[in-house]
């Protein structure tokens, strides 16, 4: 019988999932009869309550060990089988890399040209039109040129009218040099997944609503060999793409779990703005939470996730599931201050002293100390006084390291500096230091692996002080985790991109 | 309220451990071998392994050109492979499970890098990139633990060091 299984929206789904999986499939006997079912699921953070929900049912009850099933992510799966079926295996393109690609197929085009007469001016063009193609590939769409496209920008009339030929030279650059895009394995696991080398056991497909047509096709097979799906909807009145998945499937609907109409009682409370949401929240909350699934802060926008860190009680283990932007975190400040200084020289290469002055008032760079570990805060502030007082709207760097010398009160200065155990040279020479870091290497900064490189260069230069002993950084709690995100995910994306290195800069006479 | 911020439990990463090069690539070597290790139900030839360092960097989505795959990974694994006490756990036909995750009766996740699965004994295998260290022992004997309490058969453990390569019996 083709049958999908529906659990009532009262129920936890994962949990009533585990208890289906746990009756069907778990054996004391068998040990690997759980680990050879494969469990699909929309997006990987389930796979943790799934992999929980199992252990309340086994391990914590049989107090011992058990092999779980293979949970995965759709987009992990469809990775995975692709990596197999390709021959030899493809390296996958970022965005940007496939805008560059791009921009090689359409520059030389006398009609769509015109647009990418240079990379930067291509570069948020290239951006969409990839995502055009990827959306393309995921919805198996044949490629053609759309004629007379209505209510677009001008610029992209031309690549939509040109899309076809787009298209098939991009997919034919992709080929010929090994490489792939996340929306091309889709596309090549859909069309092949009658050849994939697949897990043996049963499959399950849980929690899926809107397929994309690679998702449908893949779908299909893996029903036809006895995959399960399970869906999460009131089973009297499923959702409109529930109602076409059961038609166009011919599908019986089964309900595991209460049937009962949901019945949750909502209260509103009234509070004036986020401190007084905050501390009501705080009477609000349980005392005892008796497991990460009761209780969920979902936050209207990341801009309250501070707030509300420091507002929940002493001693809440807290699971933070939300992306917190980079552009709200004082490193980003710190980053925007070091572009706008060297975008806001003039031209004889000379800083503007606001945007300078910008930079060492940052907390980041305030908070650095000598090389004999002396506090710096006093160098910045008679810095600041004599940029004030002897400076020039847009000062050299070299003017700018000569500033502490220049003086009316030289013993004034002296007795300044000697209350936080400095000296002038000292003083000097960590302005310097500081400019070797934080402004030299920005300078000549042109292609993203000069970003890279500087990039890593200031958070190693800001961190050198705390190194070995981050716990010192406390106060920040999460400070840590945006320098380490930086360091660990954004900055290496920069470095390996097609169009990285020097001599393949900007324009199209780099090539 | 300043006062609650050092009582908040949240981990985060150690920022040393990215800034250290050397050992951030050694890192990314050893996921990218254990990846390969993972892709090889069976070995039996250089082609087998090379296809799977391919797969394993193709998944992570790793630039190849920073390493020399020959040195770095081919050579190595071939070496460590081909030893006879390891050639048995890569046969064709011989069941095994790979990369297997394991909850612990706390909960905890483990992961096994190859379980073998014979009619009279099980063999848990764990790979090693680098250096030899202390705590490996202590690893793969709390492994054999976990597949002994569930497969209830005797069982065997191994540490596999890839890069000298030898394989060390875990009592």
């Amino acid at each position: 019988m083709k049958k999908a299984t529906v659990i009532p929206l009262r129920e936890n789904f994962l949990q009533r999932l585990a208890e289906e999986i746990f009756r069907d499939h778990f054996s004391a006997e068998n040990p690997l009869a759980l680990c050879q079912l494969t469990i699909l699921i929309p997006h990987r953070r389930g796979a943790v309550y799934l992999r929980n929900y199992l252990f309340q049912l086994i391990g914590a009850k049989e107090k011992r060990p058990f092999l779980p099933p293979r949970i995965i992510a759709i987009e992990d799966f469809v990775e995975e089988v692709a990596v197999k079926l390709e021959d030899p295996p493809r390296r996958p393109l970022t965005p940007p890399d496939q805008a560059w690609i791009l921009f090689e197929v359409v520059r030389g085009n006398s009609v769509y040209g015109k647009v990418a007469t240079s990379w930067d001016r291509f570069f948020p063009w290239g951006i969409r039109l990839a995502a055009l193609l990827e959306e393309m590939d995921r919805e198996l769409v044949v490629s053609r040129d759309i004629l007379y496209p209505e209510d677009v920008p001008r610029e992209a009339i031309a690549f939509l009218e040109g899309l076809g030929g787009i298209y098939s030279a991009f997919d034919r650059h992709l080929g010929e040099h090994g490489f792939t895009t996340r929306g091309k394995r889709e596309r090549l696991v859909a069309q092949r997944i009658e050849e994939a080398p697949l897990a043996q056991g049963p499959f399950y497909l849980a929690g899926f609503y809107a397929l994309t047509r690679t998702e449908e096709r893949i779908f299909r097979h893996l029903f036809a060999r006895g995959a399960r799906i399970f869906w999460h909807a009131d089973p009297g009145d499923l959702p409109p793409l529930y109602r076409r998945w059961k038609k166009d499937w011919g599908l019986e609907i089964e309900a595991s779990g209460s049937d009962e109409s949901p019945s949750f009682q909502l209260h509103f409370h009234e509070a004036y703005d986020l401190h007084a949401e905050l501390l009501q929240a705080g009477d609000i909350l349980p005392e005892k939470i008796e497991g990460p699934d009761r209780c969920a802060f979902v936050l209207p926008d990341p801009s309250a996730l501070i707030p509300t860190l420091y507002a929940l009680p002493q001693g809440m283990p807290v699971n933070v599931s939300l992306g917190y932007p980079l552009d709200r975190t004082a490193l980003f400040s710190l980053i925007e201050g070091l572009m706008r200084l060297q975008e806001g020289r003039n031209d004889h290469g000379a800083y503007y002293h606001q945007d300078y002055l910008t930079l060492i008032r940052h907390p980041y760079v305030q908070r650095l100390l000598t090389p004999s570990g002396k506090a710096v805060r006093i160098i910045l502030h008679l810095l600041e006084e004599k940029a004030r007082t002897y400076g020039k709207p847009f000062p050299l760097r070299g003017e700018l390291e000569d500033l502490l010398s220049l003086s009316e009160d030289p013993e004034r200065d002296r007795n300044f500096l000697a209350a936080e155990g400095l000296d002038l040279e000292e003083a000097k020479g960590f302005v310097r230091e500081l400019h070797r870091h934080l402004l030299t290497p920005w300078e000549d900064v042109n292609t993203p692996v000069g970003l890279a490189a500087a990039l890593r260069g200031v958070v190693r230069f800001l961190l050198s002080p705390f190194l070995g002993r981050e716990d010192s950084l406390h106060d920040h709690p999460l400070e840590n985790e945006f320098i380490y995100t930086l360091e660990d995910r954004v900055i290496p994306k920069e470095a390996p991109l097609l169009f990285a290195p020097g001599d393949r800069a900007p324009g199209p006479d780099a090539l | 309220m300043t006062m609650r911020v050092p009582k908040l439990r949240i981990r985060t990463h150690q920022i040393s451990l990215v800034q250290d090069v050397d050992r951030v690539s050694s890192a990314h070597r050893g996921e990218l071998i254990h990846l390969a290790l993972s892709f090889l139900d069976h070995f039996s030839g250089v082609e087998d392994i090379e296809r799977a360092v391919l797969q394993a960097f193709s998944l992570q989505g790793r630039d190849m050109g920073r390493w020399n795959r020959e040195k770095d990974f081919v050579s190595p694994l071939f070496h460590a492979l081909s030893l006879r006490e390891v050639r048995p756990w890569f046969e064709k036909g011989v069941t095994n499970v790979r990369e297997v995750e394991v909850v612990d009766s706390r909960g905890e996740l483990h992961r096994i890098d190859r379980v073998v699965i014979g009619k009279e004994v099980v063999e848990v295998i764990d790979f090693k990139v680098g250096r030899r260290e202390e705590d490996h022992l202590a690893q793969v004997a709390l492994y054999k633990g976990f597949v002994e309490d569930m497969f209830r058969m005797p069982v065997l453990g191994y540490l596999l060091y890839i890069d000298e390569p030898s394989v060390e019996v875990v009592p």
